[in-house]
């Protein structure tokens, strides 16, 4: 590789390096990685994880990605494929060795310091929901994923650009569509689009350390509801509800999730929210959100689990 | 007489007025009430039929002998299926 520069960033405390000799590849990697600020001097030492990105040695007008370790080369066409690579990487590597990381696949939205989080499986409406919602004035932070802090239970932006679906589209409206294409980290993809929501006029940075104020279950198996029925769950049954949502599941196993995500449920009131007409949805999920975008979400105590 | 002990692979997980329990190689779960918790809770010891059936009695005022064991059996049959207890003699 030619002389590289260097772009450094952190994630969950772990250090990210990419080094490039491109201009076009740290800029675009400034951007969707870095949220646009100057990380080079966020650590003077090696990142944790590090990636180079570089023109193909044999292919023209191709991007050579390799990391971490070296271990791991794949090739594409732009800059921005590249950089959306490392992106998706290093996300993967962060959730699949980060010892305190708790994830969700959920879509996660905010009212001031609110959390709300949308849990469902695919085609239940996930999306179309939390469209709406945002449409509706909610702040919109994620589309499929969400952190949960381990102790306090707070709610985080996943650190990757949201996506969006085509089929949420229609929904956004054109105009809306058209402000997030025009956002500095927007990228087209074959599933929709790539953006970071804090990028729009008048958004701040991503959410972090959002008071979980509610978590909304779409099209839970063996549940019948009402339309726009919004039942509550007990918080026993939502643990076993919302842990196979849980990358601890995935990773660790059914009783590493229990144990972890009990420090939510014991919080945070679930519900079921039956099918119906976006408008009365909408509407049975604003009751779940304070009225006050700045009323003060601080945790309460949270219980000790008397397990075996 | 029979003792009864909670299995070493049973996890219990407190949400709430209620605990979730795991048995860590069949992966089922079940969730348990609050007058279950308390019992689960004694069973961290050994103890006999007759020993949750003065628990309930305790935890229930008015629950006649007879009632309190039947429903204690019943407890700890449920939870000997899952294999979440131990059975000792």
């Amino acid at each position: 590789m030619s002389a590289a520069g260097v772009l450094r960033w952190q994630i969950s405390g772990r250090s990210c390096e990419l080094r490039s000799p491109s201009a076009a590849i740290l800029e675009i990697g400034r951007l969707v990685l870095t949220h646009g600020r100057d990380a080079t001097a966020a650590s003077p030492s090696a990142g944790e994880r590090v990636w180079e990105v570089d023109n193909h040695p044999t292919h023209t007008n191709a991007w050579q990605v390799r990391g971490p370790a070296a271990d791991h080369t794949q090739v594409f066409a732009t800059p921005a494929d590249a950089i959306r690579a490392v992106e998706f990487a290093t996300m993967e590597h962060l959730l699949a060795t980060g010892p305190s990381t708790i994830s969700l696949h959920a879509a996660l939205l905010g009212r001031g310091r609110a959390g709300l989080l949308i849990v469902g499986p695919s085609e239940s409406g996930k999306s179309t929901l939390a469209t709406a919602l945002w449409r509706q004035g909610l702040a919109f932070w994620g589309d499929d994923v969400a952190l949960v802090a381990p102790d306090s239970a707070f709610l985080s932006a996943y650190p990757r650009r949201v996506l969006l679906r085509h089929g949420s589209r229609a929904l956004l409206g054109e105009a809306l569509w058209h402000h997030l294409a025009a956002t500095p980290s927007f990228m087209a993809t074959s599933e929709g689009c790539l953006f970071h929501p804090h990028e729009l006029p008048g958004s701040s940075l991503p959410a972090a350390d959002l008071a979980p104020a509610g978590i909304v279950f779409l099209a839970r198996r063996g549940v019948s509801l009402g339309p726009a029925e919004l039942r509550p769950i007990p918080p026993a049954q939502a643990l076993l509800a919302l842990a196979p949502y849980s990358n601890i599941v995935r990773n660790e196993g059914m009783g590493p999730a229990l144990e972890r995500l009990q420090p939510l449920l014991a919080r945070t009131p679930a519900h079921d929210l039956g099918r119906a007409p976006l408008p009365a949805m909408l509407a049975a999920v604003e009751r779940l959100l304070p009225r006050d975008p700045d009323a003060p979400c601080a945790p309460p105590p949270i219980p000790t689990s008397a397990g075996c | 007489m029979p003792l009864f002990q909670q299995d070493p692979q049973a996890q219990s997980t407190v949400v709430g007025d209620r605990v979730v329990l795991l048995h860590r190689l069949t992966q089922t779960t079940i969730i348990i009430n609050p007058t279950g918790s308390r019992l689960w809770e004694l069973l961290a010891e050994p103890h006999s039929v007759a020993d949750l059936a003065a628990a309930l009695q305790e935890i229930h005022e008015g629950l006649t002998p007879e009632r309190a064991g039947v429903d204690a059996t019943a407890f700890l049959d449920s939870l000997l299926a899952q294999g979440l207890l131990i059975r000792h003699g």
